[in-house]
């Protein structure tokens, strides 16, 4: 599916690519004209299937990838005449890079009439070598098809074990082709992971085969073809050099700073092991080369302190070339890590599960890659498989060594920069909260931000379920909840705060949010409420309290920041702020009125 | 009823990419510009995916126009 994001549709991003129905694929390539896709391939493609399709879905595909291609398409099965004769159309149209798209299917006849089956195998990976060796030499790079193990199996359990089976064969031949190919530097797409990962009774397609000498359901093609355009941009400005990650529920599960080092879940058991496999996923990749780095909602302290401590975490704060931990916008952080790393956006994955926070993301940095994260944490590493995104050779031990160097080069020049489509971004969210009675349908979730909740928390006061329901009578207080939805979905209630009439001030006794609608207008909506009740209760001030606990710093300048200012004969942490300047915002959040089913 | 042909309307113009295009049972591909043998293929593809059914090896080449395509379609789903 495309990004569909709020007001504009991005284009796709690689990652999604392979996932796009052929159709779709070509329908939006028709639509790309040569100034967007301003590099050019120059590609051939050599099969012994049917390659009209398959041409057409890489080219849209490149196109989409902002490359213009130009592909030399060759009659159908006949390599060997093409690269061995040179005056062929494939030497005339000087192509940069040639693929060979052998099919399982077509090398089957010749296997039925080999009359020595075991040496098979090495007949035709001899015929494969001569075959790239003509090609290097004429300078091209060449993309060489694994072949797809059939499934046809004639001796049962034992045909794989077989080399006088044709699926023994084909699997032997792949092995072949995988050492013979490695130290030519011929690049391999694996036609085989494709077959096997998407399943081989609906990759491959009989009636097709029979019909039109399609090697594979078009069904898949995207898929295939994405894997082939991976393979032929290596070295053209499309590898992934650096994973950003976010933490809670991504890295781990539950919230760190509400759940604490103990609470969150990593580890051997349930969800705490898919998360650890997610972390192992991530590791390799580092092994590989790849940097990663941290963009996370959190005190970068407690980061630390719980990657280095906890028993059961996999990646530990030296895995990460750059850790940017703090409660400013993830785009800031996102700007400060590319600064740090002097990475540019294009070889950058972001790994984040908050849909809102992709979203916002992908909009304010379209060249950064966001790909949709599972909700299922157990789903994560099927996903990573199918984005396609970590394209690339294995590490050298200077690779392995980068990460330390970056982290060094990030102490010395960390830096941040603004964000400023926040403002409109927020307004296109189509925000709409609503005040919601204390009753017998909210009564559980109120209870659970009052007793749970740690962060976002101004004095903790820990009420029991028939204290908030005496509060809830009484006519000089007001509770106010909050209710608070958007176009990614209804967050339920997500803030409540708790006002007493005190002479003339309604002294705000409890203000309790979530965090994670932290910094979307909620706190500005939450005070004019707040100041409204004043009103109506004949207040003309509201006095506002923060006691400090060891998990609410977050909070430490909220008043402050709401225009407060300190009252000098109070107790400490008290501030006061006049009524009558404060209004109900009217933007970035709607307020609407309470409808029963809803409450 | 209506409905499904609508369905394979919706079908036919994301697969030939024409928003506006009818379907009339005596259709054939020579009608539809850009109906050649590898869109059939997509567009039988689609119906597959879309309806959940398959087409046998001689369906999927030899339906004499849309009417026929749409009979054989609506014999392979589940009666209501």
């Amino acid at each position: 599916m495309p990004a569909t994001v709020i007001g504009q549709d991005l284009p796709w991003q690689a990652w999604q690519l392979g996932d796009v129905p052929l159709h779709k694929l070509l329908a939006a390539a028709r639509r790309i004209d040569r100034a967007s896709a301003a590099r050019k391939v120059r590609v051939a493609v050599l099969g012994d299937a049917a390659s009209q399709h398959y041409c057409q879905a890489l080219s849209a595909i490149l196109k989409l990838r902002g490359f213009w291609p130009d592909i030399y398409e060759a009659e159908f099965d006949v390599i060997r005449q093409e690269v061995l004769n040179p005056r062929s159309g494939l030497y005339a149209h000087r192509a940069d890079a040639v693929i060979l798209f052998h099919a399982v299917q077509a090398l089957e006849p010749r296997f039925s009439a080999a009359a020595d089956k075991r040496a098979f195998t090495e007949e035709v990976a001899a015929d494969l070598e001569n075959l790239w060796t003509r090609l290097l030499a004429a300078r091209m790079t060449v993309l060489q098809h694994l072949l797809a193990v059939p499934i046809e199996r004639p001796l049962g359990n034992q045909t794989a074990a077989h080399a006088e089976s044709f699926a023994g064969a084909v699997a032997r031949l792949n092995t072949l082709i995988v050492e013979r190919a490695r130290p030519l530097g011929v690049r391999l797409i694996d036609t085989e992971w494709q077959a096997s990962y998407f399943g081989k009774r609906v990759w491959f397609d009989e009636r097709l085969w029979c019909q039109a000498r399609q090697a594979l359901s078009p069904l898949y093609l995207p898929a295939l073809a994405k894997a082939t355009s991976d393979v032929l941009l290596l070295g053209l400005g499309t590898m992934v050099k650096c994973v950003v990650v976010d933490l809670d529920n991504t890295l781990w599960g539950g919230v760190l700073g509400d759940d604490g080092p103990e609470g969150i879940e990593i580890g051997q058991t349930e969800i705490g092991l898919a998360f650890r496999r997610v972390q192992a996923a991530l590791s390799e990749l580092r092994a590989r080369g790849v940097l990663l780095a941290i963009c996370s909602r959190n005190h970068e302290s407690a980061v630390r302190n719980v990657l280095d401590t906890h028993p059961d975490m996999l990646l530990r704060s030296s895995d990460f070339a750059a850790i940017v931990a703090n409660y400013g916008e993830k785009v800031t952080n996102l700007l400060a890590i590319r600064e740090r790393l002097n990475i540019s956006f294009e070889a950058m994955v972001f790994l984040d599960d908050s849909p809102f926070e992709r979203e916002m993301v992908r909009r304010a940095l379209p060249a950064l890659c966001v790909p949709d994260l599972p909700e299922d944490p157990s789903s994560v590493l099927d996903a990573m498989a199918r984005w396609g995104l970590f394209e690339g050779l294995p590490a050298t031990a200077e690779d392995r060594a980068r990460t330390g160097y970056y982290a060094d080069e990030a102490a010395r020049t960390a830096q941040r920069e603004r964000f400023e489509g926040l403002e409109q971004y927020l307004a296109d969210l189509g925000m709409e909260a609503e005040v919601v009675p204390f009753d017998a349908y909210t009564k559980s979730r109120v209870l659970q931000l009052v007793q749970r909740s740690n962060q976002f928390n101004l004095t903790t006061i820990r009420y029991s379920e028939a204290e908030l329901m005496a509060l809830a009578q009484e006519p000089s207080v007001k509770l106010l909840c909050l209710r608070l939805r958007d176009r990614f979905g209804d967050y339920g209630i997500i803030a409540v705060s708790i006002g007493r009439r005190k002479g003339d001030a309604l002294s705000i006794d409890s203000w309790i949010m979530s965090c994670r609608v932290l910094g979307r207008g909620v706190e500005e909506l939450m005070l004019g409420l707040l100041a409204d009740a004043a009103r109506r209760l004949g207040c003309r001030r509201l006095v506002g309290r923060y006691i400090q606990t060891a998990k609410n710093a977050l909070v430490a300048d909220l008043y402050p920041r709401l225009g407060f200012t300190p009252v000098e004969t109070g107790d400490e942490g008290e501030y006061a702020r006049e009524v009558d300047t404060v209004e109900i915002p009217a933007q970035p959040i709607k307020l609407t009125t309470p409808t029963r089913e809803d409450a | 009823m209506s409905d499904f042909r609508e369905r394979v309307t919706d079908i036919f113009r994301e697969v030939f990419d024409k928003p506006a295009l009818e379907l009339f049972d005596e259709m054939q591909a020579k009608d539809v510009e850009g109906w050649d043998s590898l869109t059939h293929i997509t567009l039988i593809m689609a119906l597959e995916e879309s309806f959940g059914v398959k087409f046998t090896t001689r369906e999927v080449m030899g339906f004499q126009n849309v009417g026929e395509m749409l009979v054989c379609l609506r014999g392979k789903l589940p009666t209501v």
